[in-house]
Formats: structure tokens, sequence, C-alpha cells
């Protein structure tokens, strides 16, 4: 028995030895870390070229929505390594609130800083743009106060067109304080992105206006609000399932007598939780599922921010269209 | 179908005016009186935790259905849910240790296995509506699927369920009468297996125990013979969840919670009923 517990020991001995250890701080990279998949694409444009950027994401890219997410060991680790955190911001990285009251260097960058979020269905009242005490300029915090300001509104801002462009720009102001030398490349990077995403809303925005009248829809994921704000559809019903709980069958009975009496035809939804139920009331009304992209997950090969969001305006313009000319 | 939502309709009640209710209703009509049954063997033979576990083992078949690439993880589940009470079987009859022990063991690695899968290749967001599962979002073709496992059932149900109770109640003397324990014991297992993983995708991992357990734990405090033990389960079963539904829909509570708390309120009064007989 001894002589087992021996073995063991310095078996243990032995592993933990051969880990490799990784230095903090390569100072010749510097390491950005990224909170989760919208913002990791995002950045992966800004620095696309920049020499002395080691660009890299935290959340696993399929976790989805980051409502419940947990740390994994390999997160910690990342952010012990990491110079430069880039978040989205608004709410959406709660559950890095407490674990960043141990890494007090590290530089925040909060990409939704100025950025008025739509209210949440969830908080009916809500002053958003007011008074900011811990707006710094240039959008850096050090990594305690970063979430001080934090509000409880729709913080899926990355899914709006136009929004976005300002988390871009937040984005590109604060790596290039931290990475001056490079400004340049950055800014230009930051302007190429946002010529795409501005193309991307007028897009959108002129779908509406050779389209006037009012479309009804239900949408199933909270993002998707700020979708159908640029398409300037009426979201009738909203459904979202949170914190693994759905709806109860008074809600979803509601929701039937809404879609009759609005007439709603589209139901918006990502591939989660929430399309069951978006299936159950398209078949008790009739209708159309869409199902669009977050942008929350995906396989990180050749994808980027804006040809996801393009895909997603045209799915629905399409959609919209086939509609249209079924009418006529 | 069509003549089952005719009646259906014809009830003076609003909330069959919508299909989904229809098929909630149907689903747990069909549902209820299964678990029940079921549960009546698991609560006497002390296995409470093992259907725990096996919902718990649901985590690892999605995530291997999820590696193996399939679309619908639901075949996954079966085997591994079908493997993973086999070992149990087995292992709790070497007799090492006890069997809340053993299924405890299963339970917690079923689940981490499952979880390390999921957060390893990611995917949480696909699994979370097996969690949640909700039996408001039944379809009508799901509705063939329960009735056949329904009927496997009932029919094993008839054919095992002396030597069963003869194994609950008095394991040696089962097998001084020449029953094979083992054998009967695995197709328990299984059969518990294949109800939960077909079902748990409309009741959920969180409520799929409570449907097993409960209707049986209330039962076992007011019977007076096997017999009437099943019955009053089985009628437990659907009077608690027809009365659940009718919560969910008048006062917009989750239908899986109202279903739960009704039948705890079952078992706490027929508590008082067998406390107050004493």
């Amino acid at each position: 028995m001894k002589r087992k517990i021996c073995l063991i020991l310095l078996l243990a001995f032995i592993l933990t030895g051969c880990a490799p250890v990784k230095e903090k701080n390569n100072k010749e990279h510097l390491k950005v870390l990224t909170s989760f998949h919208p913002i990791f694409l995002l950045a992966q444009e800004v620095t696309k070229g920049v020499d002395g950027i080691d660009l890299y994401n935290m959340a696993q890219p399929q976790t989805g929505c980051l409502h419940d997410y947990t740390l994994t060991t390999g997160d910690m680790q990342k952010l012990q390594e990491a110079d430069v955190l880039l978040i989205n911001g608004g709410g959406m990285e709660s559950f890095l609130e407490q674990a960043l009251k141990q890494f007090p260097e590290l530089i925040v960058v909060d990409t939704s800083e100025g950025i008025d979020l739509l209210e949440s269905q969830h908080s009916h009242y809500h002053e958003h743009g007011e008074l900011d005490e811990h707006e710094i300029e240039g959008g850096l915090h050090n990594s305690v106060d970063a979430f001080a300001h934090e509000e409880c509104g729709n913080s899926h801002i990355w899914l709006s067109p136009s929004r976005v462009q300002k988390q871009v720009e937040n984005m590109v102001r604060g790596l290039t304080e931290v990475l001056p030398q490079e400004k340049g490349k950055i800014k230009h990077n930051g302007q190429d992105v946002l010529q795409q995403l501005i193309s991307l809303q007028k897009e959108a925005e002129t779908y509406h206006h050779n389209h006037d009248g009012h479309v009804n829809v239900a949408v199933f994921h909270e993002g998707f609000a700020y979708l159908t704000e640029v398409f300037h559809l009426n979201a009738h019903v909203q459904i979202f399932v949170e914190e693994n709980v759905g709806p109860s069958a008074k809600e979803l009975a509601e929701a039937v007598d809404e879609i009759r009496k609005e007439g709603i035809e589209y139901y918006l939804v990502a591939d989660d939780a929430g399309r069951k139920y978006a299936e159950v009331l398209a078949k008790e009304c009739g209708g159309q599922v869409i199902v669009l992209n977050p942008i929350t997950g995906g396989t990180m090969e050749g994808e980027s921010y804006a040809s996801i969001m393009e895909d997603n305006i045209k799915l629905i313009e399409k959609c919209l269209e086939e509609e249209h000319h079924g009418d006529s | 179908m069509d003549l089952i939502y005719g009646v259906l309709e014809g009830l003076p009640f609003s909330m069959f005016q919508y299909d989904f209710m229809k098929n909630a209703f149907i689903a747990l009509i069909l549902l209820s009186p299964l678990f029940a049954l079921l549960g009546t063997m698991t609560v006497n033979n002390k296995m409470a935790f093992f259907s725990d576990a096996l919902g718990h083992s649901a985590f690892t078949g999605i995530a291997l259905g999820g590696l193996l690439g399939l679309n619908d993880p639901l075949m996954a589940m079966i085997a591994f849910g079908i493997f993973i009470s086999l070992v149990i079987t087995r292992v709790k009859a070497s007799g090492l240790a006890s069997s809340d022990t053993v299924i405890s063991v299963f339970s917690s690695m079923a689940m981490a296995l499952g979880i390390m899968i999921l957060t390893a290749k990611g995917g949480f967001a696909r699994i979370s509506s097996y969690l949640i599962g909700d039996i408001l979002t039944v379809g009508e073709k799901d509705l063939g699927l329960i009735f056949l496992v329904l009927f496997l059932v009932y029919g094993l149900w008839v054919y095992l369920y002396n030597p069963l109770l003869l194994l609950s109640v008095n394991r040696s003397m089962a097998v001084s009468r020449g029953i094979k324990t083992l054998l009967i014991e695995n197709i328990f297992v299984v059969m518990v297996a294949v109800a939960v993983m077909v079902s748990i995708r409309w009741v959920g991992i969180l409520m799929i125990n409570s449907l097993l357990i409960l209707p049986a734990a209330a039962a076992r405090n007011v019977a007076e013979s096997a017999r009437s033990y099943h019955w009053i389960a089985t009628v437990f079963a659907l009077v608690a969840s027809v009365i659940g539904l009718f919560i969910s829909y008048q006062f917009g509570t989750s239908a899986g919670a109202s279903i739960v708390l009704v039948l705890s309120a079952f078992f706490f009064l027929t508590y008082l009923m067998a406390r107050g007989r004493k």
C-alpha cells in the first residue's frame, strides 16, 4: 500500500512537472483577448496584418450567448496571460465580473462605450444613455471598474448594423492607444470594416424604403430586436427562453392570439431553445420560420462578421420578397 | 387524430382551442401513467436516484450524438442510457457498494463526461433545448413515438409484473422460485432507460425524475395493496399533470414546474392522511 501511494505521488510530481510553464507577458507581442465570438470576428478584421499582436478568443466559438456561461480553467489561463481584453459590454460579460478582480492590470476595452441600448424586454424601466461617471476618454478602463456602469438593457448590440460601427470605432481607439506604433494600420483596417458595415446598413434600410408598409414579426432571440429595428419590422411577439425556463402555456396561448390578430407571418429565430417554440407557433398559426445567425458561434474558419451579417440581411430580404411576389 | 382533437375542442375549456395545448394534453395523458407505472417499481427497489442518473446520462448521450455527427441525438441517448443502466445494475449486483452509492458514482460520471465533451467541442446552446424540455412543444408526430413506447412498456409490464413484484418484495424468495433476477432487473432498467430518453426532450432533465418518483411516492403513502398502489399512482399522475397544465395555462407559470408542484402537494396530502390514520 505504501509503495502504491509513493508511486502515485511520484507520478503526480512528474506529470505536473512536465506541464509546460507559460511565462506571462512575452513583451514582444501584445496579447489581445476577446470575450466571445462576434468581438473576436471584428477584432480579427481590425488587427489584420498588424504586427505585434496575438489575438485570441475566450469563450469557445460554439458556446452561444453568454447568459449562463461559466469560465473554464482555460479561460482563466487566457485572462492571466492577456494584456488587453476586448469585451462587448452592456452587461453581456457579467460572468467576468468576479474573475476580473484578480487581474487588476488587465486593460479592458468596452466596445459598447457610448452606445444606446434598446430596452430589454425584461426591464421595463431603464435609463440608458444617462450619466456615466466611469466613462473614460478613449474607452479604456482598468479591469475593476469596467463593469461599474452596467445596465440591464438589451446588450446584443453586435447584431445592430449601425451600433456595431460604433463598436468598431471603440475597438480601434482602444487598440491604437495600447499600440500607438501600429496606429496607421489599425485605423486603416477599421475604415475598411466600417465601409462594409455601412453598406450593410444601407442595404437593409434601402429595402425598407422600397417596400413601405409595416411587416409584423415574432422574435425569439433577444438580439434580433436590433435586426427588426434596422428593417423597421414590428416585433409584436417576443418570446425569449432564458435561464433554462421556457414560456408558460398561458404565454404561448397569448402569443397565438397575438399572432393571429396581427397577422404575423414571420418568426425570427436562432438555432437554439427558442426555435422549437417558434415551430410550435408556426404550426399552430402558419407562417414562416426564418433561422438567422446570431453570430455567437461558428467554426472560426473563413467567415467574417460582415459575411454573416450579409447572409442574415439577405435571408430576411429574400423571405419578405417572396411574400410580396406571392401577394401580387 | 382529428377525432381526438374534435372531442377535446368540444370540451368547455378555452385552452383546447390551441393545437399545442391539445398535443400537450394528449402527451401528458400518455406519458404520465407510463412514468407512474415505472415509478412504482423504481420506488419499491429504492432506485429513486437511478432515473436521476439516467437523466444526467442523457447529457453524455447528446454529447456523443454530437461527436458522431448525428443530427438527432435520440439514438445515441437511448444507446448510452441502456448501456449505463446495464452497467449500474451489474455493479450494483456485485454488492461491493450500496446501490445509492453506485448510482451516484455513475450519475456524476455521466454528467461530467457529457459536460466535458460538450465544453471541449462547444455546443451548449443546442443542448439547452433538451435541458428545458417542454411538454408544450410536443408535435403531432411525436405523439406517435410516445404511443409506441407506451405500447411496448405496457406489453412488457404485463409479462414482467409478477416476477418484478416478487423481486422487489423479497429477492431471495424470487431466486428460490427460479426467477432469473438479473435478467428481469436488466429488462426493467432498459425499459426505464428507453422511456426516459424518448420523453426527455419534452419533459426535460430537470423534471423527468419528479414525474417518475413523485406519483409512486404519494401513492405509497395511502395504498393498501400492490394492486391499489399501481392504480393510485397512475391516477395521481394523470390528475396532477392535467391540473398542472391547467394552472400553467391559467396563471402563466411553467407547465413542467406546475405539474411537479401539484404532485408534491399530493405527496404531502397523502403523507398527512397516512399519519392521521396511524
